[in-house]
């Protein structure tokens, strides 16, 4: 009987498109329109969060006022002696703003003798002449961003910064970035740590923050701990907060996207109960015949309910995957800006994990189903029980 | 023929969405910066985003707090500055 009913829904709907294809036109954009922000915020949400478990699993800062202030390196050695840590390392960094053009880029100094970071800069750079890039400290490798700006500014491959003294410190570009890491590299400038001092004007003896390790998850109560007790004013940032932040900021930032998609669907919804009101009211006489002939209130509503689940799904389907090919395929265009904004350097390219959040893609479709369903059996019901007579009338 | 070149379309796209998952690798990048926060492309200033400050205003975490003081704070011979 099932199919039967199927088939006769299906050729109700080929008989009479017009009263349908609107709804079905409007239903997959607001399913575009939805799942490419989901799709697009779950897919950035997943490539952070596999990121993050690179990061060291602490960062040492030292605080004041809540404003970061420059940490002694001595302080590297002593969380060297506290057992349980492992891979310390010094790290400068910090934003440069070029006050003609207002673009900033990301100072990143590395101290390259570090073994991971060698490590990681040969995988990364894959130049058989690294060891002349290492003998220059005034080489830099940089974002795809920031090439392209340099072209674009004229400036060739040398980068002149000023040191806060305004002292000039030119620096040649060794190599760029490959795009496909723009995501995380785009406003980069890699060097090495003691021109990064230079150009932050710090001393030799101080650094932006220090990163360890700690294997054993057991101690990663304990170790914090025992590094703020090494000197006044040091914050010890676990991996589990950055992690936990990022969390935060998702569900945020989430949730308020599914708020909007609840009051975009709430009028959705009332639109439609407009719409099948008024085209209900035309199938008056075809669904009082079809009572005429022996169908019952609960056959009316069957055709109606598969009739509207063909409509649902196809929609659904098709702003679902058209969704997925502006995400995955043509790299989000304009989301890409809502997210990652677009004031700086252009983020021409990014590749995310192409993950699909199952928990989310039932939640659009519930949230959306349901509401269009009641919008369209709700009036069928209505109509289904005047009695034939008056119905044809 | 259009109808079938749609649906011949939404299915190679299904397919492909299910066959072909990307997972690009951004170990090596994070393993030598040690930051593994996106390269945001805002004028402003972004410590927030970097996750080594607190927001102070959620729903706008990038904006700069205006009661921070850092010129009090910064101590001369304290701060690491020649």
């Amino acid at each position: 009987m099932a199919p039967n009913r199927l088939y006769f829904a299906l050729l109700n709907l080929i008989r009479e498109p017009k009263g349908h294809i609107g709804i079905t036109i409007l239903s997959t954009i607001l399913i575009f329109f939805i799942s490419s922000i989901m799709l697009f915020s779950g897919a950035l949400q997943k490539t952070i969060l596999t990121a993050l478990n690179a990061q060291p699993d602490f960062v040492v800062q030292k605080v004041r006022g809540e404003f970061i202030v420059p940490i002694k390196k001595n302080i590297a050695d002593e969380i060297i002696e506290i057992a349980g840590t492992t891979n310390v390392s010094l790290r400068v960094w910090g934003r440069y703003k070029f006050s003609d053009t207002q673009k900033s880029i990301l100072i990143m100094g590395i101290d390259f003798l570090d073994e991971q970071s060698h490590d990681a800069l040969e995988k990364l750079v894959k130049s058989t002449d690294l060891n002349s890039f290492l003998a220059n400290r005034n080489q830099i490798i940089i974002g795809e961003g920031v090439a392209k700006w340099m072209q674009s500014s004229k400036r060739g491959d040398t980068l002149r910064l000023y040191t806060p003294k305004g002292r000039a410190v030119n620096l040649k570009v060794f190599q760029v970035i490959p795009k496909k890491l723009n995501l995380f590299a785009n406003d980069l400038v890699i060097m090495d740590i003691k021109t990064a001092q230079k150009i932050f004007g710090l001393k030799r003896r101080y650094v932006t923050d220090i990163t360890f390790d700690a294997p054993n998850e057991l101690e990663w109560d304990i170790i914090p701990i025992k590094v703020s007790s090494l000197d006044s004013d040091l914050r010890v940032i676990s991996k589990k907060e950055s992690r936990k932040a990022y969390q935060e900021m998702f569900d945020y930032k989430g949730g308020f996207f599914l708020l909007s998609f609840l009051m975009v669907a709430m009028s959705f919804v009332m639109l439609l109960y407009e719409r099948y009101s008024q085209v209900l009211s035309m199938q008056r006489k075809s669904i009082g015949i079809l009572k005429a002939i022996g169908w019952g209130t609960a056959d009316v509503l069957i055709m109606k309910f598969y009739e509207t689940s063909i409509v649902v799904f196809v929609s659904f389907v098709v702003g679902f995957l058209l969704a997925w090919a502006y995400v995955f395929i043509f790299d989000a265009p304009i989301i890409k800006e809502i997210f990652l904004a677009n004031g700086n350097f252009e983020l021409s390219y990014i590749k995310l994990y192409s993950s699909i959040d199952w928990f989310s893609i039932t939640t659009i479709f519930l949230l959306f189903a349901i509401p269009f369903f009641m919008a369209v059996l709700i009036p069928v019901w209505k109509i289904a029980t005047t009695p034939p007579k008056e119905a044809m009338r | 023929m259009k109808k079938w070149l749609f649906l011949m379309i939404i299915a190679l796209l299904g397919i492909f969405a299910l066959l072909y998952p990307q997972k690009p690798s951004y170990k090596n990048i994070v393993k030598l910066t040690k930051f593994s926060e996106p390269a945001y492309s805002v004028f402003w200033y972004e410590p927030r985003i970097r996750l080594y400050q607190k927001a102070l205003y959620l729903p706008y975490p990038e904006m700069p707090p205006c009661d921070r003081l850092e010129f009090i704070y910064k101590l001369k011979g304290e701060d690491g500055s020649k």
